[in-house]
């Protein structure tokens, strides 16, 4: 082997310097990376607007959400809280949220519960989880926003859930349940469909296409296109869309046990805790659907009859409607079994 | 005014003070540079090196890259534990505070992730190094301690890949804590151990960032001191020659050595550069991942126990580990130590080994994988699934490379190297396999497996 220690080591010493510049053209592109700060750009442009109640920029700006986390989103949807600032000539991000808030303030409730995303992040890609960030709650706009309202509300039980309802209804009526059932874990009655609650969050183009192009994901599947169904009838479309949305969505832990929020789980369905007969066997009925056939369903037949805390679930009649109770109690285990 | 002509005097010859102070009997004109060599280096490194030790052939340098990488882990990971919170409910908040609002806290979580990825392939193919020359002989003692080091390594990155609390991390280690109840006679006590409870949860959470900041790390310290000195009593790398020829450590290792400490941060830096780290949504213990993959340096044996538990998650990694410790004991020869194959007949005869491990293992499992053969195998009475399997295809074919190598050579080392070979082909080829599994343990496109892995 021949060795020159000095031309070697010079040339050594060269290529050393060469790799050092290297690095420290990384650190600087890191350096530029990690100091930059895009919401400031924002809150100097609408400091510069004129329409702040200070001069100031408030920088970074942190809500609290209604399960526990926080939501940085008003850092730069500086407009979003206030109801002045509905106006055509403001653009995003600066405009007042849609007056349709009522008590589901930001400053009560954070915005990711409603409109998913990410709300610690601060950047735009990250913070609305556009292409890149796969897996993440993709952001929910109107009217798909509707969805959200599932997380914590049973459809039908408070006003402004009726789209949930009219969806959970077109659900049943167009057969959906038959091979996507909401029952036994998802096997069906003719076919086994995925269970679509297991599916995760779909935007609202991919669940269009599943529904028109059943195969383009599932190449072996079965299922008929759905498109001449909706041909003149978009906003059925959306209200589907939008039930089955609700459907992929995670519980919030409104009805989750403490034990079970420091797990960390955010889906916990509401029977975990009001199993046979625990607190919520007091509080009464509101489901429309069963009041609306309460005839019907003869419950007062079977309740005025049986003794036992389970009586609704020995009862023949609910046992056959099953699957339209869990159109709309997908959380619950109860009803599953 | 003379005060303050005094003040600026006595500022001007500060650093000359501060010098003689600091040093006494050190002369002012000594350099730091020389000092540095003479206190430091010199007792990291001996005088002088074989000029063969510096070719970059000999070892490439792995050792030292590892070294790198675990400096590099350290300052990132000291950094990310002012801001981690290990508790399930703060964890993954904490973890996209670190992302996104933490200064640099994006740059800290890639080079930690990408670094500790990188540090278990650069130490698997360093032990790959040291199985391939041989210089395990006369140095049995600083094997045993790299073997060691090794398990520590793993144990390291695996605790790590709990911490974010997402729902690959999840479920990934409920995957290999569930591989490790397993194992015979320990296995349930040790997963207990280390699960904390029945499932993973709060406890789990606590245990693995213990032995993920403190534990682990201050064993892989005292090893990797160990295994240096070691080194360095043991005569240097491994080598039959008397009386090689040498040149000074300073400059020629000291050089390299900075250039391999140089060169691996940029390389880490560059790929956290472009790359994101992973961070799937939050864990939910209530919804699995489907599929549900362990992370990729233990998917090969994910891969086997899907195949058979007994024979994929007990029998090879038991007897595969028990390999790994008799080696040196096993191979008594001191011919050719620390260099590639040995001689050039021996060399052959391995290589020829390891290309047909791979044809015979990766034609053999694609078979595996045929409905034809699977519905052969399906009629077969259920011990035979044991067996008849790619991971008992492996072992079986690995006794038959050894046996067979041992007959042909009439030596030990080859018989062994060529074992090691096959096994490592096969291990190859059941993580590829792994990484391929989609939906319902599947197969996948290689194009929607780079996707979930990105």
């Amino acid at each position: 082997m021949s060795f020159d220690p000095r031309h070697d080591s010079r040339r050594l010493f060269e290529l050393l310097l060469l790799v050092a510049s290297v690095l420290f053209a990384g650190l600087a592109i890191a350096a530029a990376q990690g100091l930059s700060r895009p919401w400031k750009a924002f809150q100097a442009q609408f400091v510069a607007l004129g329409l702040g109640k200070s001069e100031v920029p408030p920088g970074i700006v942190e809500v609290s959400t209604c399960d526990g986390d926080v939501d940085r989103c008003t850092t730069c949807h500086l407009g979003a809280a206030r109801l002045d600032l509905n106006v055509a000539a403001i653009g995003h991000p600066f405009r007042s949220h849609r007056p349709a808030l009522g008590s589901h303030t930001p400053e009560r409730m954070g915005c990711t519960a409603c409109h998913g995303g990410v709300g610690r992040a601060l950047d735009v890609d990250r913070a609305h989880a556009l292409a890149g960030t796969a897996g993440v709650d993709p952001l929910l706009k109107t009217p798909f926003v509707l969805a959200s309202c599932g997380r914590c509300h049973v459809p039908g039980d408070r006003p402004g859930t009726e789209t949930l309802v009219q969806g959970a209804l077109l659900y049943l009526q167009l057969g959906c349940a038959i091979c996507h059932s909401l029952t036994a874990g998802g096997i069906g009655a003719w076919d086994d469909g995925p269970e679509l609650r297991a599916l995760g969050r779909r935007s609202k183009v991919e669940l269009e296409t599943s529904l028109f192009e059943p195969a383009a994901d599932f190449p072996e599947s079965t299922m008929p296109s759905y498109e001449p169904t909706f041909e003149g009838h978009p906003e059925e479309l959306t209200v589907l869309s939008t039930y089955v949305q609700a459907l992929t969505l995670t519980r919030l832990p409104a009805c989750a046990t403490a034990a079970a929020r420091d797990l960390g789980a955010l889906s916990v369905a509401c029977s975990r805790c009001h199993l046979d007969g625990g607190p919520a066997a007091g509080v009464p009925h509101r489901c429309s659907y069963i009041l609306e056939r309460k005839a019907e369903l003869r419950c007062r037949g079977c309740h005025g009859a049986a003794t036992g805390k389970n009586a609704a679930q020995d009862c023949p009649v609910v046992a056959a409607h099953r699957p339209a109770c869990v159109a709309c109690h997908w959380g619950s285990e109860t009803l599953r079994r | 005014m003379s005060f303050v002509a005094d003040v600026v005097r006595a500022a001007r010859a500060l650093p000359q003070n501060l010098r003689h102070d600091l040093h006494p009997g050190v002369s002012a004109d000594d350099s730091p540079g020389s000092r540095l060599r003479r206190s430091f280096l010199y007792h990291l490194f001996p005088l002088r090196v074989t000029e063969r030790a510096l070719a970059p052939a000999t070892t490439f340098g792995l050792g030292l890259v590892s070294v790198a990488l675990f400096i590099l882990l350290t300052v990132t990971g000291l950094l990310l534990m002012f801001y981690y919170v290990p508790t399930p409910r703060d964890a993954y908040g904490s973890m996209l505070d670190i992302d996104n609002v933490v200064t640099f806290g994006r740059l800290c979580r890639r080079l930690h992730r990408f670094g500790a990825d990188l540090m278990v392939a650069v130490v698997l193919l360093h032990l790959v190094r040291v199985v391939a020359q041989a210089a395990y002989r006369r140095r049995e003692l600083n094997w045993l301690i790299g073997l060691g080091l090794a398990s520590l390594l793993v144990g390291l990155a695996f605790t790590g890949y709990l911490l974010p609390w997402d729902q690959r991390s999840y479920w990934a280690v409920r995957v290999v804590t569930e591989l490790l109840g397993l194992l015979p006679v320990v296995g349930r006590a040790m997963q207990l151990v280390l699960v904390g409870g029945a499932e993973v949860g709060a406890a789990t959470l606590s245990r693995f960032y213990a032995l993920h900041v403190a534990l682990l790390p201050l064993g892989m310290l005292g090893c990797l001191v160990w295994h240096l000195w070691r080194i360095r009593k043991d005569g240097g790398l491994a080598a039959v020659e008397v009386d090689p020829p040498t040149v000074a450590a300073w400059p020629h290792l000291v050089l390299r050595v900075s250039l391999v400490l140089l060169g691996t941060t940029a390389l880490v830096l560059f790929v956290a550069l472009v790359q994101d780290a992973p961070l799937a949504p939050l864990a939910n213990p209530l919804r699995p991942e489907n599929p549900e993959k362990a992370p990729w340096y233990f998917l090969a044996v994910q891969e086997m126990v899907s195949y058979s538990a007994l024979t994929g998650g007990v029998v090879i990694p038991v007897l595969t580990a028990l390999g790994f410790l008799a080696l040196p004991f096993l191979d008594r020869a001191d011919l050719d130590v620390g260099y590639w194959l040995g001689a050039r007949g021996e060399r052959r005869t391995v290589l020829v080994a390891v290309v047909a491990s791979g044809v015979v293992l990766g034609l053999g499992t694609v078979a595996y994988l045929t409905p034809e053969l699977g519905a052969v195998l399906e009629a077969l009475p259920p011990w035979a699934h044991d067996v008849l399997n790619p991971a008992g295809l492996m072992l079986c074919w690995t006794a038959l490379v050894v046996v067979g190598t041992g007959l042909r050579t009439d030596a030990v080392r080859p018989a062994l190297r060529a074992g090691i070979g096959a096994l490592f082909v096969g291990l190859c080829v059941f993580t590829l396999l792994g990484m391929l599994r989609g939906p319902d343990w599947g197969l996948a496109s290689p194009w929607e497996a780079f996707r979930r892995v990105f």
